[in-house]
């Protein structure tokens, strides 16, 4: 009886846990559509009072990343952007140097969209939903993102326009209603989405130039997801739940670049033992034996 | 020192509230070009402003107050000179009204150049640029026949289906 009281109580945590992320999520989707629907009444002199109105390069941390070079060298912003995309730019990164890509986990509403369109994925596919691609193809693929990151820094540095806004997904989904709306975009926003029923967060995972930047900071973020190798009773729990397929059962510390700091595998969700897994600045492993090696790959 | 879910929420919320206000007080904040264009930097004209930095929110009133090139002018030049309201016209808007042709586009480039040949700063234009014919008729009062070139070979002469199609559009305005 107690026992059962006890694992009910768990799940109403780790409930609550998944819970407040997916709030934070539906608050930040609704803001950036609301700012983006705001947008097209706004320049026609009609917006809805009270609510922001922004065109979505300027409110995109990216834009500013992709800015740097030519504020550097002219003293200018990319077409499009404006000083609010370098500002926004600057608190996710001490936001990701503090807690990790938190802004990918939490705040990004592309992200947000390819995880819910995932939970249906999982529902028709079951436990082969996120488990589709080989180990050995999978692990390559993930560094297609630096690629996209170099060639969108490069072709905007020499254009001094914003190449990506064409293939932009993410612009695609909030901006469909409008003339600014790319043919490739909507086309790499649905394949997008179609591919998240396959494998959670695909473009997150291989596509993301900002993510890829962003996961750069795993390396040495001041708050990492540990390990504690000595509680833990390696039932791979935390493995299984990642959603970006980060080896968690195998490490001290996840300096994988690809943790979003979802917080899934902590022992707030996912790790039935307590204070195992968890977002910390602490070294958990209190074993005598060896501490684990520390996830970068 | 361990963080949890409910530590997150204020953090993030923090960051951007403090991040976001703070510049905001500071006036840093834009979300929109100043409106005032860059300018050049170097050589005969520096100083003043460059017409290469004209973005699409640009409404024609702006270009006037930048740039000294009448309304009149501007609307006159892109054939919207029916519009209600031509001061408050985006420069973006042209694309939305004429959409790509099959030479390439009347856009704010158009109007970035427009403004340049009127005004005799130097600017080139992007390879797929076109001006309207009635941007010619604009400038043939102000420039020499060898100033008018260059434009003369990328002039696109709006049919009537498409000036229709302006027109609707313009009276949409």
């Amino acid at each position: 009886m107690a026992k059962k009281s006890k694992a009910a109580g768990l799940k109403a945590a780790v409930r609550k846990a998944a819970n407040i992320r997916l709030v934070v999520q539906i608050f930040f989707f609704a803001l950036i559509a609301l700012i983006a629907v705001n947008h097209t009444p706004e320049e026609a002199g009609k917006a809805i009072p009270v609510l922001w109105a922004a065109s979505l390069h300027a409110i995109c941390p990216f834009g500013g990343v992709v800015s740097v070079y030519q504020f550097i060298t002219a003293g200018t912003f990319v077409r499009k952007i404006h000083s609010a995309s370098f500002i926004l730019m600057w608190i996710v990164f001490a936001l990701t140097l503090f807690l990790g890509p938190v802004f990918c986990g939490w705040v990004c509403p592309f992200g947000s969209i390819q995880e819910w369109f995932g939970k249906l994925g999982r529902k028709i596919l079951g436990r082969r939903f996120n488990r589709l691609i080989p180990y050995k193809v999978d692990r390559i693929l993930r560094y297609l993102r630096y690629l996209m990151l170099g060639w969108v820094v490069y072709m905007t540095a020499v254009t001094g326009t914003l190449v990506f806004a064409d293939i932009d997904p993410y612009f695609a989904l909030f901006n469909f209603w409008t003339s600014e709306i790319a043919i490739g975009g909507v086309i790499i926003l649905i394949a997008v989405l179609a591919l998240s029923l396959l494998v959670e967060r695909p473009f997150c995972k291989y596509a993301c130039p900002y993510g890829a930047v962003l996961g750069v900071f795993n390396l040495f973020r001041i708050f990492k997801i540990r390990r504690n190798t000595y509680t833990c009773i390696n039932c791979k729990a935390c493995d299984r739940s990642c959603p970006m397929n980060v080896p968690m059962s195998t490490s001290g510390a996840v300096r994988n670049h690809q943790c979003i700091s979802c917080l899934k595998c902590t022992s707030e969700q996912v790790c039935p033992v307590d204070k195992t897994v968890e977002l910390t600045t602490i070294r958990l492993e209190t074993s005598t034996a060896a501490p684990a090696e520390e996830a970068t790959t | 020192m361990t963080l949890r879910s409910k530590h997150i929420v204020p953090i993030v919320l923090a960051a951007f509230i403090v991040g976001i206000g703070g510049t905001m007080i500071f006036n840093l904040w834009q979300t929109t070009s100043s409106k005032v264009p860059a300018t050049y930097t170097s050589g005969e004209f520096a100083g003043e402003y460059n017409p290469a930095d004209i973005r699409g929110s640009y409404s024609f009133r702006d270009i006037e107050e930048a740039f000294a090139v009448p309304v009149a002018a501007l609307a006159a030049a892109f054939a919207v000179d029916d519009t209600e309201n031509p001061a408050a016209f985006l420069s973006k808007s042209l694309e939305d009204l004429y959409g790509v042709m099959e030479n390439g586009e009347v856009g704010t480039d158009s109007v970035r150049w427009f403004v340049a040949l009127y005004t005799g700063l130097p600017y080139s234009p992007e390879e797929d640029t076109l001006l309207p014919s009635t941007a010619l008729s604009v400038l043939q009062e102000r420039l020499g026949e060898a100033e008018l070139e260059a434009p003369r070979a990328k002039i696109v002469d709006l049919s009537a289906s498409t000036r229709a199609a302006a027109d609707r559009a313009s009276s949409k305005q």
